[in-house]
């Protein structure tokens, strides 16, 4: 059963995917295109037909994305550079969810009584353990047929784009958060001496979980190409 | 027959800044108009025309509006500017300096003997 309407949300969908036409730019092809179907259907060719022949009309995509490239100049660059910010927002999230995650298991290792390299291993476990959660989901979530992370939502989508940094930020800042008030929890319930020992383990913490992270980057990377993400797009 | 690539592209800013000096009009209208005077043998691809529109735009030779048809629906409208109009009479001048040296070459030339 042939649907106009699906068919040109298809056609929309590849032109933005190639993130060199602005919105503006596929409303003003999708008015031509339906204005070269109006005007083929009363000479008797179906739907389908009139579609087909006005799309070969309009030029074929690749051409199309290529010429429009050479006057977006400035489009393209705004839309890598939000795509950089909010990798950077998403690097610096992950960060401190670890970081969130360990704090919590030095804090508690440290309240049960383990020792000062037990509650570091404790830590760096918890750490470790919530990276491998957020490459799960990464890798959930990048599927050939995933519903989960749709990249087609943010394709040439203000409102998508300014969602998806939205909430990134914000979880940054709440992460943020509940860093400072681990700490006043910490200086509240503990001694001087049990601080300065907890210091201690966070900083080595720290420092082994800042080389887990690039580790969890690449094996992401690697995931991405090895499940052929490139023969995702159309 | 199928105009030569680069000839297209040389003549789409002048087509599309004449048909404008006629009268104000939308990307559709446009195309239409060309097949018409080159009776049909000048076959645009038809997505072409608007990186051209969108650049004579940003130069500040046309100037864009929106416009609803009566059938409802929404058309983004072009209009020569004077810049525009400064711009063609310059093309205008160009191309017929390069048509007049063509058609002396191109014109019968006299026997010599």
């Amino acid at each position: 059963m042939f649907d106009l309407n699906e068919e040109i949300t298809n056609w929309r969908i590849t032109l933005a995917e190639s993130e060199k036409c602005s919105r503006p730019d596929i409303d003003e092809l999708e008015t031509h295109l339906r204005e070269e179907i109006d005007h083929l259907t009363p000479a008797g060719l179906s739907q389908q037909e009139a579609f087909v022949i006005a799309k070969g009309r309009l030029g074929d995509t690749t051409s199309l994305e290529n010429e429009f490239a050479k006057v977006n100049g400035g489009y393209i660059l705004a839309n890598r550079l939000f795509w950089m910010a909010a990798g950077a927002f998403a690097y610096m999230a992950a960060f401190r969810v670890a970081g969130a995650s360990s704090a919590a298991a030095v804090f508690i290792g440290s309240q049960v009584g383990l020792q000062l390299y037990g509650a570091a291993a404790l830590g760096i476990v918890a750490g470790a353990l919530a990276y491998g959660v957020i490459l799960l989901l990464v890798c959930l979530a990048c599927r050939p047929h995933s519903n989960l992370f749709r990249f087609r939502t943010f394709s040439g989508n203000r409102r998508g784009k300014i969602v998806l940094f939205a909430s990134l930020f914000v979880m940054v800042l709440a992460l943020s958060g509940t860093a400072i008030l681990f700490r006043w929890l910490i200086v509240r319930t503990m001694s001087m001496h049990d601080i300065g020992r907890l210091g201690m383990v966070s900083a080595y913490v720290g420092v082994i979980l800042s080389f887990l992270l690039p580790v969890v980057l690449l094996a992401v990377l690697i995931k991405l190409r090895l499940s052929g993400y490139r023969a995702v797009r159309r | 027959m199928a105009v030569y690539k680069d000839l297209v592209a040389a003549s789409a800013t002048p087509l599309v800044l004449s048909i404008l000096s006629e009268d104000e009009s939308y990307g559709y209208a446009i195309i239409k108009r060309v097949r018409e005077l080159s009776g049909g043998r000048m076959q645009w691809t038809d997505g072409m025309l608007y990186p051209v529109l969108h650049r004579l735009e940003r130069q500040g030779q046309i100037k864009s509006f929106e416009r609803t048809s009566e059938a409802g629906r929404k058309r983004k409208y072009y209009q020569l500017q004077d810049k525009g109009g400064e711009t063609l009479k310059k093309h205008k001048k160009q191309w017929m300096l390069v048509h007049s040296t063509l058609q002396q070459l191109w014109e019968a030339k006299p026997c010599l003997t």
